[in-house]
């Protein structure tokens, strides 16, 4: 069990990763809504691994990810986005994420992208 | 030459028969059309980078209810609250980054904007033909209307 932060502007989005983690047993301790939200809740809460959204307002999942790696090099993010081209991914990877889950995302992929990553 | 119904018939197909377990039947209204009405609910994007246009998709409110209760795992939808909104943005999104993709892997580099959702009565018309297809199912009728251009060189 790990405590997770999700990041994603969309409401329906956060309720439904949220809803996954609860039922994989994770603890979903924050939601942030933009980029800006994540680095500050992010220091707040400390959590495990962070699901991150790319497509946001104020500032982007790539990036948030790059801010909060100067936080903490070591921290553990799995880029989701709807977007599936091969630059997005690559700029997740080269900006910190761990992994990639393309949306919409089946539950199964989602908790073993988590297990993958915190197991790493 | 892109071929604007395969790529929305396979992106519907992954959207609303991969992912919501719908089994759909899509057709295309051959003339295409330059004016939408509708008078249920819609969502539009715009398609901007290397090729540019707009992706509009309408249905009735019963046909966006049982959509949205899919996307949220069966939960039953009596009013179309604010979750509801989100989740409609959301089907937006999914099936015009769903197109994005699909013509990336073609080489076309494209990006999409927020979606935008309209309720009730609305004509949109344009200078310009969408191609027109419809994807029924057991929840209804899902048109999507798309008008896709190579974009202006002048930058
Ligand atoms: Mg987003």
């Amino acid at each position: 069990m790990a405590k997770i932060m999700v990041v994603d502007d969309a409401a329906f989005m956060r309720k439904m990763i949220k809803e996954i983690l609860t039922e994989g047993g994770h603890e979903v301790v924050a939601e942030a809504a933009n980029g800006e939200e994540a680095i500050s809740f992010y220091k707040s809460c400390n959590p495990d691994l962070i699901t991150m959204d790319i497509t946001m307002p104020e500032m982007d999942g790539i990036a948030a990810v790059k801010a909060i790696k100067q936080l903490n090099s070591e921290v553990k993010v799995i880029m989701c986005s709807a977007m599936g081209q091969q630059g997005m991914v690559l700029d997740a990877i080269t900006a910190g994420a761990k992994d990639f889950v393309v949306k919409p995302f089946q539950k199964d992929r989602v908790l073993e992208a988590v297990r993958k990553v915190l197991s790493a | 030459m892109l071929n604007e119904y395969d790529v929305i018939s396979k992106v519907g197909q992954n959207v609303l028969a991969g992912y919501l377990g719908l089994i759909v039947e899509t057709s295309e209204l051959q003339q295409g059309a330059n004016s939408i009405e509708s008078n249920g609910v819609g969502v539009a994007l715009q398609i901007i980078g290397q090729m540019e246009g707009q992706f509009i998709s309408t249905m009735s409110t019963a046909t966006v209810k049982e959509l949205v209760s899919r996307m949220m795992g069966g939960y039953e939808v009596q009013q179309l609250d604010e979750m509801c909104w989100s989740a409609f943005q959301e089907f937006g999104n999914w099936f015009v980054s769903g197109i994005a993709t699909e013509l990336a892997s073609q080489g076309i580099q494209v990006n999409i904007t927020q979606p935008l959702l309209h309720e009730g009565d609305v004509t949109y018309h344009s200078i310009n033909n969408y191609t027109v297809v419809t994807m029924t199912s057991e929840i209804g009728k899902i048109d999507v209307y798309m008008q896709l251009e190579e974009a202006q060189t002048t930058k």
